[in-house]
């Protein structure tokens, strides 16, 4: 038996197993739904419809949330089971039987009545007066095709294009990208009398904790979500869907738990995908490369709901509005449309890398218009240590900045000057002779560094032997952060990583955690963290100053030993928590983190060099490089590892990753590994991942998060690339052999009298 | 999801080097399923069940197989080895050891089936190039993105001499 305890490994005396019934229309209503015939199979315990389960939304908020200190009220969109159904896969009934087989075959035997409505897929088409709506209220998520979800402005955008000596307009476009954990989406649910424990595939267990509380109408003490390791999530697996509601509801109904573990081709309609997105970006600069006006307008397909709620877009709009802060006149609005489709509202990165990649590729057609380096027209425009970015996200820190050393090691590691003395693609004379032909592309990237609300708690606690146990609210997905934490830990308390153990992402801890998401588990709740061991420190210094007879400031603990700055006398911690014990107390302490501010950013850079195979259009990367600013690294090979998994995700999203769907029907055609390609072994480059050294004043001994940003750059680098070897550029990512095929084909011009084509975007 | 079949069979393997016998079970099984219910194998992972990630690797007379595309009747008088075949007791075998020290674990779902297939690898070839190592894994799909550290894993393993 592997030691290692997955939930779709776990099993419980009387489980029974779920299965789905889920919608073939991609917008439908349920007009008559029977399923006697189901309940009636041997081995069916339960079957829960719309009519079974309460009438509540499961999306965190669904009343409140804050935006930039400003209260909204935010509608709820998903209930956990409705009468309409808004994509294929949409959730119709649920039945748990004794075994898989037997609730497979009970799904057989439920007859639904659909009624058919119209879909709309096309996002710009959801915009449209004419289309057909998701919701009552319209398809834009807290807005209108007139009024977007989020609107940023800083200057006056109009006059900025006025005095510019070069303005450029494009349309961008980005696909939804399936995050495929390797672990499809698991839970198991049990009741106990009024006590629910779930154990979840989820990222928040304590969000998830307040809403099934909120739903089943329980005290937020009746229930227990367990999450402390699963196979992967990457973002795509921050909160609770129908899936888990319908478990919770189906072993209430049958007494006995249920496990719903969810089928590889379930799994691209069950978790959150990257949103499919179209941006117009539309820039002026001076002659000299300045830039005088920024305007990003991002439609966001977030498809048939939206879990994140502004979460997601806000990470968009703060990178398309931060990078490049320095520009008197910015505007971004975003745009966050319904459409019957699977979720798209974001995962690593949780839409920062969706927004760069225009900007980057905006500022690289730029740098070739202006005749001015790509690297140099960066220096110029992007934001410094120190800038101060009222008025649109007054409370962010711009406390560290490393863009400028992770561009200048980068272009040094890929030969970036030697490309520059061929040329730059705009000036050369490409003319696609041969098989073959290379390119050099680089960009910046930015996202999230942690360091913000919502909060973190932390509980660190000592047995008699002086052994510590602490306790996170951050699940285990494969960022390591036990170690990570217990380093902090062990740091601040002056004893050994060894003599410290991590539990982690269990709500029965009661240590409230807002999940691991947004790059903030190093930097946010790494301070609850320390906060909790600063107060048991101090606990311990207190009681050996008794034991000693000492000052308490004449104290510090080292290397496990309570030693006295002035005589130098001692006490090993184990003694002094075993003194404890003995009066009947314990050396503990707890940590808050909740600094209501916007926090800080991390940065990364990347350089890639592309080979595009003339003749089938394909992409090969020969080598990759990401320079990352993180402040100070706690675990540098923990960092690495991240780094190398975040650009590995962002090839993907450059060149092959793509949600395919039926455009008439709305269903997923590639819903297995098979079909949707994610990069394997032989897809890896020559791949350099670094840290730079760095520090973030306002992070935990200098740390900021890390583990996402490195996505951010990947996909405009190789555009970049691909646009420096082909001498003409894609708006559209990924990168497919069609496209770059399309792409080659316009390149070399009209060919059998069908006329010229037009340069996208001109 | 196919109904089983009526039609059921013994079967007779050696399990992690032990002999086991599973009797009735029907002869459309995987031998995934019957590894993982049956013999409480959990370390043999459900990645798609189709035979297109490589999660449920094991080895089948020390030849890498998906095991959710054979069926259990296939290992009847055969040598089965899964992860749980490789510790020695709670001690981990030197290359379980070579992963971890390599940080080439991340959520750890596809390292079972990365270990199996890097083991028959060694198994044949001891002092395997980058490209063979690439090459040997290409069927097992990690979407943390682990593969340079798994390589690395390998590599250090392989430099070590150990078999």
């Amino acid at each position: 038996m592997a030691r290692t305890k997955y939930h779709s490994d776990m099993v419980l005396p009387g489980m029974l197993y779920a299965r789905f019934l889920r919608s073939p229309y991609a917008h439908a209503i349920i007009k008559g739904i029977d399923v006697s015939r189901a309940k009636l199979l041997p081995g069916v315990h339960a079957v829960v419809t719309y009519e079974d389960v309460p009438d509540e939304f499961i999306t965190e908020h669904a009343t409140k949330y804050v935006i930039i200190g400003n209260v909204v009220k935010i509608p709820g969109d998903r209930k956990i089971l409705d009468q309409r159904l808004r994509f294929v896969g949409d959730y119709v009934a649920g039945v748990a039987a004794e075994d898989e087989q037997t609730a497979e075959k009970a799904l057989g035997l439920i007859e639904v009545e659909y009624d058919e409505l119209t879909p709309v897929f096309d996002p710009e088409e959801a915009l449209k007066p004419s289309s057909p709506k998701l919701y009552e209220a319209g398809n834009v998520f807290n807005g209108s095709p007139e009024k977007p979800t989020l609107t940023f402005a800083k200057g006056d955008v109009k006059r900025g294009f006025e005095v510019a000596d070069l303005v450029i307009e494009r349309k961008y476009a980005s696909h939804f990208q399936v995050a495929m954990p390797m672990e499809s989406r698991c839970c198991v649910a049990e009741w106990e009398g009024d006590f629910l424990t779930m154990w979840v595939t989820l990222q928040e267990p304590y969000v998830a904790r307040r809403i099934m509380s909120r739903v089943f109408g329980l005290p937020l003490q009746n229930v227990r979500v367990n999450a402390s390791v699963f196979g992967g999530g990457y973002g795509s697996r921050a909160l609770p869907q129908p899936v888990e509601f319908m478990a919770a509801m189906m072993a209430k109904m049958s007494g006995r738990p249920v496990k719903a573990r969810l089928s590889r081709r379930e799994e691209p309609i069950s978790n959150h995908n990257r949103p499919e997105t179209i941006t117009f970006v539309k820039a002026g600069f001076k002659k000299d490369g300045t830039l005088t006006a920024l305007d990003t307008r991002i439609i966001m397909n977030v498809g048939a709901w939206n879990p994140t709620e502004v979460g997601v877009p806000q990470h968009m709009a703060r990178v398309a509005t931060l990078l490049y802060a320095r520009c008197p006149n910015i505007s971004c609005q975003i745009l966050v449309v319904y459409t019957n489709l699977p979720v798209g509202c974001g995962w690593r990165s949780f839409g920062s890398a969706e927004a760069i990649f225009p900007i980057e590729e905006m500022m690289d057609e730029a740098a070739g218009k202006l005749m001015i380096d790509p690297i140099e027209l960066r220096k110029k425009n992007h934001v410094r240590t120190g800038d101060n970015l009222a008025p649109m996200f007054p409370s962010l820190n711009m406390s560290s900045v490393g863009l400028d050393t992770c561009m200048e090691r980068g272009a040094r590691e890929i030969g970036w000057y030697q490309r520059m003395k061929r040329g730059s693609s705009s000036e050369r004379d490409i003319s696609l002779r041969g098989d073959k032909a290379v390119g050099i592309g680089f960009s910046m990237g930015s996202h999230s560094g942690g360091i913000r609300r919502p909060p973190s708690n932390a509980m660190i606690e000592f047995d008699h032997q002086g052994k510590a146990t602490l306790k996170i609210g951050t699940p285990d997905i494969g960022t390591e952060q036990a170690t990570t934490q217990s380093q902090l830990a062990a740091e601040t308390l002056g004893i050994s990583v060894d003599d410290i153990t991590v539990l982690q992402a269990d709500t029965v801890h009661d240590v409230e955690d807002a999940g691991i998401l947004g790059s903030r588990s190093t930097s946010s709740m790494g301070w609850a963290t320390v906060r909790a061991c600063r107060a048991a420190k101090r606990m311990l210094l207190e009681k050996a100053s008794q034991m000693l007879a000492e000052s308490v400031d004449q104290l510090d603990v080292k290397e496990g030993v309570v030693i006295s700055k002035a005589t130098r006398r001692s006490v090993p911690v184990p003694a002094v928590c075993s003194k404890a014990k003995e009066e009947g107390s314990k050396i503990e302490g707890r940590g808050l983190f909740t600094d209501n501010c916007e926090g800080v950013l991390g940065f990364a850079v990347g350089f890639a060099k592309v080979e595009v195979d003339l003749r089938t259009g394909k992409v090969t990367v020969l080598k990759y490089v990401n320079f990352q600013d993180a402040g100070k690294v706690v675990n540098p090979s923990i960092l690495e590892v991240q780094m190398q998994g975040s650009v590995i995700q962002g090839l993907g999203y450059a060149l092959d990753e793509e949600l395919v769907y039926d455009r008439k029907t709305g269903t997923v055609l590639n819903p297995t590994f098979l079909e949707y390609h994610v990069p394997t072994f032989l897809d890896i480059p020559e791949l350099k991942c670094v840290a730079i050294d760095g520090f973030e004043p306002l992070g935990v001994y200098g740390a900021k998060g890390a583990a996402e940003v490195g996505i951010t750059p990947v996909a405009p680098a190789i555009c970049n690339a691909v646009a420096d070897a082909l001498g003409v550029r894609s708006y559209t990512i990924p990168l497919t052999p069609r496209r770059v095929l399309e792409m080659i084909s316009q390149k070399r011009g009209p060919a059998k009298g069908r006329g010229a084509q037009k340069t996208k975007g001109d | 999801m196919i109904a089983e079949v009526r039609e059921t069979s013994n079967i007779t393997m050696k399990l992690n080097g032990k002999s086991v016998r599973c009797d009735g079970i029907s002869v459309s099984r995987t031998l995934i399923g019957v590894l993982r219910n049956e013999f409480g194998c959990t370390g043999v992972k459900n990645g798609c069940e189709e035979g297109t990630c490589g999660s449920c690797t094991v080895l089948l007379d020390g030849i890498p197989i998906y095991s959710c595309l054979a069926l259990a009747v296939n290992a009847n008088n055969k040598e089965v080895t899964t992860i749980e075949g490789l510790s020695n007791g709670s001690t981990p075998h030197p290359l379980q050891k070579s992963f971890v020290d390599n940080y080439a674990v991340q959520c750890g779902y596809c390292t079972p089936a990365m270990i199996l297939v890097s083991k028959a690898l060694l198994d044949k070839n001891p002092n395997p190039t980058e490209a063979e190592i690439r090459n040997a894994l290409s069927g097992v799909i990690c979407r943390c993105g682990s593969y340079i550290k798994v390589v690395d894993a390998v590599r250090s393993f392989s430099a070590l001499g150990k078999r």
